[in-house]
């Protein structure tokens, strides 16, 4: 009978029988690691995301716009408007209104009939989108407006893409 | 169940299971390319199909790491298993379309062996978001290569089914690396926050579908049987048992299955010589214990297949005192002739 018994163990023992139980316990380990391991990946790719890259603007913030319109000149493509605040600072206005195709320009302004950037003032500079507002001198004054005009320059390709006077 | 070598033992079962795999592969295909098509002009064809295939490897995956365990626990998914090997066929053939078309796309075009270039383009393995995703997804092409070439019974005799088994097993390090893949790769360009929900709901469903099988498992192991009597120990009733069918008891860590057929109990070891199927959850066909995961049988008096086949599984002693089945949990040689127990 102990032979018996001996030769039956003998099979019980054998390694294919034997693999199935140790598979089972192997599968539920592995899913145990994955339990921790695929949320973690997971969780870390998300965290690892690079922001998306937003519109900025090289210029400083926009400033607040000043109370009093006193000049508006209206072209296409932008709105351009002389303001002026409470206590009589002056501040010149750029809206565009359609994206411009130039990247970016400067704003200069110059004598009226003259076309010569390099004399020109340097008010600001723009770029494709946007509202701008540049806080400008008393030269700007509503009574000397005929006596100049805005020039809208393309400093890469160096060329006056428009002139506008109010 | 085949005694000879051939290449896929066709029957209308399998043929009518691939139509259908060959029809759905189609169909997503065609539609992810005709949606982005129109909804994305730009972009070109290799791309569509470069995304388009790595979609539906990544959901075939899903659907064939489930089969499993959805078999553990319900019954009726079985004839999904039948088949799983195809599937794991088809998914890893599209894995391999989407693994091409990338290396020719992104690797291909220049003076560096495309290879070369795969492992060398980009080396920065200390940042998470610029990873060099693409080789964790080569790495899995692999893995699944490995499997699709040995998913045949000739591999499974030849290298052993414990060989066989643990080549099969990695593809689970191939998920995690087809998850690592595609968060470090693809989703750090997505802005589009639905693709991750998505996958985190994939793995999630997956963990908790095998957890809760193999917690299931454990505990049908635990059952403790404590009656015992002259090496027998009680099981159940025998109206326990239906017709044709069996219940499988684990004693002495072993899971045994007893079967009910034309008034008699048989007790066989319950591990299918094939690929391990629960032979307990099979039925009588034809005479036969037939094994529910690819229709291996045994005749249920000695545990042997019957002629040509060679299979053997071990067999024991079963006696029935009144309605009572008592068990021994010894078990014969594979292939004993055992006389079964007769109840009334």
């Amino acid at each position: 009978m102990a032979v018996l018994i001996l030769v039956r163990r003998g099979v019980h023992n054998d390694k294919q029988i034997n693999m199935i139980k140790p598979l089972r316990k192997k599968h539920l380990q592995i899913w145990s690691m994955l339990l921790v391991l695929l949320p973690v990946s997971i969780i870390s790719a998300v965290l690892a995301r690079p922001k998306p890259a937003t519109d900025k603007l090289l210029q400083p913030a926009e400033v607040a716009a000043y109370p009093i319109i006193l000049k508006t000149a209206e072209k296409a493509n932008y709105t351009i408007r002389l303001r002026k605040s409470d206590n009589a600072g002056l501040q010149l206005e750029w809206i565009n209104k359609k994206t411009l195709t130039i990247p970016t320009a400067t704003i200069y302004k110059r004598a009226a009939g003259s076309n010569k950037i390099k004399d020109g003032y340097l008010i600001g500079r723009i770029e494709a989108r946007g509202s701008y507002r540049f806080t400008v001198d008393s030269s700007f004054q509503t009574g000397n407006t005929a006596s100049y005009q805005l020039l809208l320059y393309d400093f890469i390709h160096q060329q006056i893409i428009d002139s506008v006077k109010f | 169940m085949s005694a000879s070598y051939t290449a896929v033992g066709w029957n209308r079962q399998k043929k009518n299971y691939d139509w259908f795999i060959f029809g759905f592969c189609v169909l997503y295909l065609a539609s992810f390319i005709i949606v982005m098509a129109v909804t994305n002009p730009d972009y070109t064809f290799e791309t569509a199909l470069i995304r388009s295939t790595s979609t539906l490897a990544l959901l075939l995956l899903h659907v064939i790491l489930s089969i499993g365990p959805l078999c553990r626990l319900n019954k009726k998914m079985l004839p999904l298993l039948y088949n799983r090997r195809h599937l794991g066929v088809t998914m890893f053939t599209i894995a391999l379309v989407h693994g091409s078309f990338s290396i020719f796309q992104f690797h291909a075009l220049g003076n560096v062996n495309p290879f070369v270039s795969l492992f060398t383009s980009n080396t920065q393995f200390n940042s998470l978001s610029q990873f060099p995703f693409q080789a964790l997804g080569f790495f899995a092409l692999i893995v699944f290569f490995l499997m699709a070439i040995t998913s045949h019974d000739f591999w499974l005799h030849n290298l052993s089914p414990k060989v066989w088994k643990t080549l099969h097993m990695l593809v689970y390090l191939a998920y995690l690396l087809i998850i690592l893949h595609v968060m470090l790769g693809a989703i750090q360009y997505e802005t589009n926050p639905v693709f991750i929900v998505i996958l985190a709901i994939g793995s999630g469903w997956l963990i908790v579908l095998h957890l809760v099988a193999g917690y299931k498992e454990v505990s049908k192991d635990n059952i403790h049987y404590s009656l015992q009597q002259a090496g027998f120990t009680y099981v159940c009733e025998t109206d326990e048992i239906a017709d044709n069918r069996a219940k499988i008891f684990c004693i002495e860590k072993e899971r045994i299955a007893v079967y009910k057929f034309e008034n008699k109990l048989y007790a066989i070891h319950n591990v299918c010589k094939h690929q391990g199927g629960p032979l307990g959850e099979g039925k009588i066909i034809d005479g036969c214990i037939t094994c529910p995961w690819h229709g291996y049988q045994y005749l249920p008096n000695n545990g042997q297949s019957p002629p040509p086949f060679k299979e053997k599984v071990s067999t024991y002693d079963i006696r029935i005192e009144g309605t009572k089945v008592w068990l021994n949990a010894t078990p014969y040689p594979e292939g004993t002739e055992r006389p079964g127990a007769i109840f009334q």
